[in-house]
């Protein structure tokens, strides 16, 4: 699955990952005001096999397929 | 990992490896990447990564790579995660290579320690300074001769006149279609706001925005200002407002002071400014001091009163002490058209005006009142600054006419 990864302004630390031929205004508003302004960061082609160091690549497929976005949040022992 | 579609900048070109050490960049925030880019490309090839595991695919192909700069805050590989590859690397060069961790959390003593441990060789502050990058590389990396790594000579906040014009044209390109906030300031962060929307929508990154990151994030950079995130960006403690009307300002005085010498020979005829001067207020002329019989062949200097020289310090307010620098400008535009005496007058009374705003900075620090926000609404007393400053200049060239 090809996936936009972006990065909000108020979250710098959270990650949205979207597919990448989907509209932000798919995303519902509560997730977009969490994040505040968006900067996409980088386009991705995920697969069960890609290495996400922060992120089961399964389970971001499957979040996107079921709710159309992923978040991923820092690891809670990141100071 | 090869499955990566995002543009990698400067990636696969040819780069000077026989007289410049290369430098990889690694962030996920476009105008960070372009900050350091900008920063280093004068004395380093940069190479730019988006994410840590990009990075680590170009260190492990590339091997004329002699630092590392990584953000911490990365998407599929962060920054602690890319410093754990390249110390546990088998090859030397790898595992070895000054490693520059780029961060938010200054005085996270946690933080420094999870760096120190994880072998990171250096950790460089966000809104970082031209020269705090430069004498990084300086301390770390060597060149191949054994010596340090060079650390040019830069100038730290200070807009270049040029730049500051470009950011009309910025936000002309942008479409902001309104006057032009008073403070650059302002603009920036419009520009910003809408340079990450227009990222973040738009299917491939149009050229023209790529332009304007270039042109933003180097009045960014160069102001102390960068702002991006309420949450992670503190003011520096040199962060000041520049104001499009200071140069204007600027420009006028200079352009009077130059046709105006240090002082008068009344023995020859009077110079006569080249530069109309109908345009500058001529308030309260009426209340100048008769001007003393000058000696014949003897320079006189030019006579300033008390009542011209109005820069009390009532005229700025606890958040202009950061515009101190504005002053020192000011003082040194000046040197042409005052005397010794008036000189040494102004400086004790800058003096007074510099303690006073620094201790009012201090209550407002610890108050907890003091904050970037307050800087920029600061600039209309700059301007009310610079008319006073205009009454100074016209008053000297009064005096001049006059004789």
């Amino acid at each position: 699955m090809e996936c936009k990864i972006y990065k909000g302004k108020r979250k710098q630390d959270h990650y949205l990952f979207t597919e990448a031929d989907q509209a932000l205004d798919s995303i519902p508003e509560s997730i977009l005001q969490i994040f505040g302004d968006l900067e996409r960061v980088m386009t991705i082609d995920i697969t069960t096999e890609t290495v996400l160091a922060q992120s089961d690549p399964e389970e971001v497929i499957r979040m996107i397929e079921a709710n159309g976005f992923f978040i991923q949040i820092p690891p809670k022992n990141n100071p | 990992m090869k499955n990566y579609t995002a543009k990698s900048p400067e990636h696969d070109s040819a780069l000077d490896t026989s007289t410049k050490l290369t430098m990889l960049v690694v962030d996920d925030s476009k105008v960070i990447r372009l900050a350091l880019n900008k920063i280093l490309r004068t004395d380093y090839n940069v190479i730019q990564a988006n994410d840590g595991e990009e990075a680590w695919t170009i260190l492990s192909e590339n091997e004329h790579i002699s630092a590392v700069f990584s953000d911490v805050s990365m998407p599929i590989l962060d920054g602690f995660g890319l410093l754990d590859r390249v110390r546990s690397s088998d090859e030397s060069r790898i595992a070895n290579i000054p490693f520059v961790i780029i961060t938010a959390n200054e005085d996270d003593e946690a933080f420094v320690n999870k760096v120190n441990q994880a072998g990171g060789t250096d950790l460089v502050t966000k809104p970082f300074k031209t020269n705090e990058i430069m004498q990084c590389l300086s301390t770390h990396v060597l060149t191949q001769d054994g010596s340090a790594a060079p650390m040019a000579e830069y100038q730290e906040n200070k807009v270049p006149q040029e730049d500051l014009m470009n950011t009309q044209e910025v936000a002309t390109l942008m479409g902001f279609d309104e006057e032009p906030a008073k403070d650059d300031s302002q603009h920036l962060d419009k520009i910003d706001e809408s340079m990450f929307s227009e990222l973040a929508t738009a299917e491939q990154e149009p050229e023209s925005i790529k332009e304007e990151l270039d042109t933003t994030d180097v009045i960014l950079e160069n102001s102390g200002s960068y702002k991006m995130s309420e949450d992670v960006y503190e003011p520096s403690e040199v962060e000041f407002t520049i104001d499009e009307d200071f140069f204007n300002g600027l420009d006028e005085i200079e352009e009077v002071a130059d046709s105006i010498p240090d002082t008068v020979n009344f023995a020859e005829p009077p110079v006569t400014p080249s530069r109309p001067v109908d345009n500058i207020i001529m308030e309260n002329e009426f209340t100048l001091e008769p001007i003393p019989e000058p000696v014949v062949g003897e320079p006189v200097a030019a006579d300033i009163t008390d009542a011209a020289i109005d820069v009390s310090p009532d005229v700025f307010t606890s958040v202009e002490q950061d515009n101190r620098s504005t002053f020192n400008e000011v003082d040194i535009s000046s040197d042409s058209i005052f005397s010794e005496a008036d000189k040494a007058r102004q400086a004790t009374e800058t003096n007074q005006i510099r303690a006073e705003l620094m201790k009012l900075r201090e209550q407002e620090i610890n108050k907890g009142t003091y904050s970037q926000d307050l800087d920029f609404s600061a600039s209309g007393k700059i301007s009310s600054f610079f008319i006073r400053l205009k009454r100074i200049i016209s008053r000297v060239v009064g005096i001049n006419r006059k004789n």
